[in-house]
């Protein structure tokens, strides 16, 4: 497992560059393509080349603006998706200026005919709008019917702090499971 | 300097003068209390108490108590966003605590107090959000029933000539995380829900 961070006191500032694409803007200057840029010409080759890696078995993981962070790159990899297994966990969906991911959706559906990809969506039942959207992304996304799309909803009665781990937990064994 | 040591001097002279029946007054049977609570950082809320003691002596009071807890969510955006929400939140909490005060002071009816509570939460949830730019237009309602443990922990006095009257200032947590199997949930988990942590300030009534 690689789990990237940011050094003590950076983290606000960064992941709002990192996290967030043109179009959101939930924080920060949105920089994401740069840095899924990075994940696929830097960090991934270097880890293939380190490790003994199985890359059909990659699975991106993100929770909260990481979380959107997996949908968009998702989508904006449609074509050619370079992690074919997604955990998105408690996603900023609905938190952006204009709802972009939404946006980023109905565009793809008109580029693609099919998404080969396997998604884990989870969020914590708490307080606000954030399960309503992430019913709502889902139900999108599955309505277009692309062919090789297997794609996962739960709610958890966790909050944003504690729902990370039993999405990546349910999420691991769905993205494995036949 | 003779002035400065009758200003110190003169307040410690007073407590020491108070009557010496105060453990008579302060010998409560039953109160009722009325609270506002500050819970995390986006709810407000208010607490219903009824306490009764059937043990007390000069130094300490025990006895059960059950309490009314009402929640709700003040509206905020906490980002900017072209969306258009409206959004309303109400928790309802019926706890049963088991309360141990202290009264450390000989002369006087402050106490500290624990008091350990088990109860039942019931939240509620509902709103709209529209984006017409993404057609968007999603009513929600959720209720969350669960129940709930924690502890209490207080400070407070009576005053007025009959010590009918007191104030006491509390902080109360959920501690529901020791118990389940989430690592990240935590003794004290503040920002959750279901996890209510606050404080509160509230008036006492001795009814006995």
């Amino acid at each position: 497992m690689v789990s990237l961070d940011y050094k003590k006191g950076d983290g606000v500032y960064a992941r709002g560059t990192d996290l967030n694409y043109p179009g959101e803007g939930v924080e920060g200057t949105p920089q994401a393509p740069k840095f899924f840029e990075f994940l696929k010409s830097e960090l991934l080759p270097k880890v293939d080349a380190k490790y003994a890696c199985d890359t059909s078995k990659r699975i991106l993981f993100g929770h909260s603006l990481a979380g959107e962070f997996v949908l968009y790159s998702m989508l904006d990899n449609a074509t050619h998706p370079l992690f074919k297994k997604c955990i998105a966990a408690s996603c900023s969906i609905g938190l952006g200026i204009d709802n972009y991911v939404f946006g980023l959706e109905r565009q793809v559906a008109t580029q693609v005919s099919d998404l080969p990809v396997t998604l884990y969506m989870g969020v914590g039942n708490y307080v606000g709008s954030a399960t309503i959207m992430h019913q709502e992304f889902y139900n999108r996304i599955k309505s277009r019917g692309y062919p090789n799309l297997k794609i996962g909803f739960k709610t958890y009665p966790e909050q944003h702090g504690t729902d990370p781990y039993p999405i990546f937990r349910d999420g691991i064994q769905f993205v494995f499971s036949n | 300097m003779k002035n400065l040591l009758f200003i110190i001097c003169f307040p410690v002279v007073l407590i020491a003068q108070k009557p010496s029946k105060t453990f008579e007054k302060i010998n409560t049977k039953w109160a009722v209390q009325a609270g506002f609570c500050i819970p995390e950082f986006y709810n407000l809320g208010y607490e219903l108490n009824a306490n009764y003691y059937p043990f007390s002596n000069k130094w300490v009071r025990l006895g059960p108590s059950v309490q009314l807890n009402n929640f709700y969510i003040v509206e905020k955006e906490w980002f900017p966003s072209n969306n258009i929400q409206k959004a309303r939140s109400s928790e309802f909490r019926l706890n049963a605590l088991f309360n141990l005060e202290f009264i450390p002071f000989k002369k006087s009816s402050f106490y500290i107090g624990f008091a350990p509570y088990i109860g039942y939460q019931v939240l509620n949830n509902r709103g709209n959000i529209r984006n017409a730019k993404e057609g968007i237009d999603l009513d929600w309602n959720y209720t969350i029933s669960t129940f709930d443990f924690g502890t209490r922990y207080k400070l407070g006095g009576f005053f007025g000539k009959k010590q009918q009257y007191g104030l006491e200032a509390a902080l109360q947590m959920s501690n529901r995380g020791i118990a389940d199997d989430n690592p990240l949930s935590k003794f004290f988990n503040v920002g959750l829900p279901t996890y209510k942590a606050y404080v509160s300030l509230g008036f006492v009534y001795r009814i006995k």
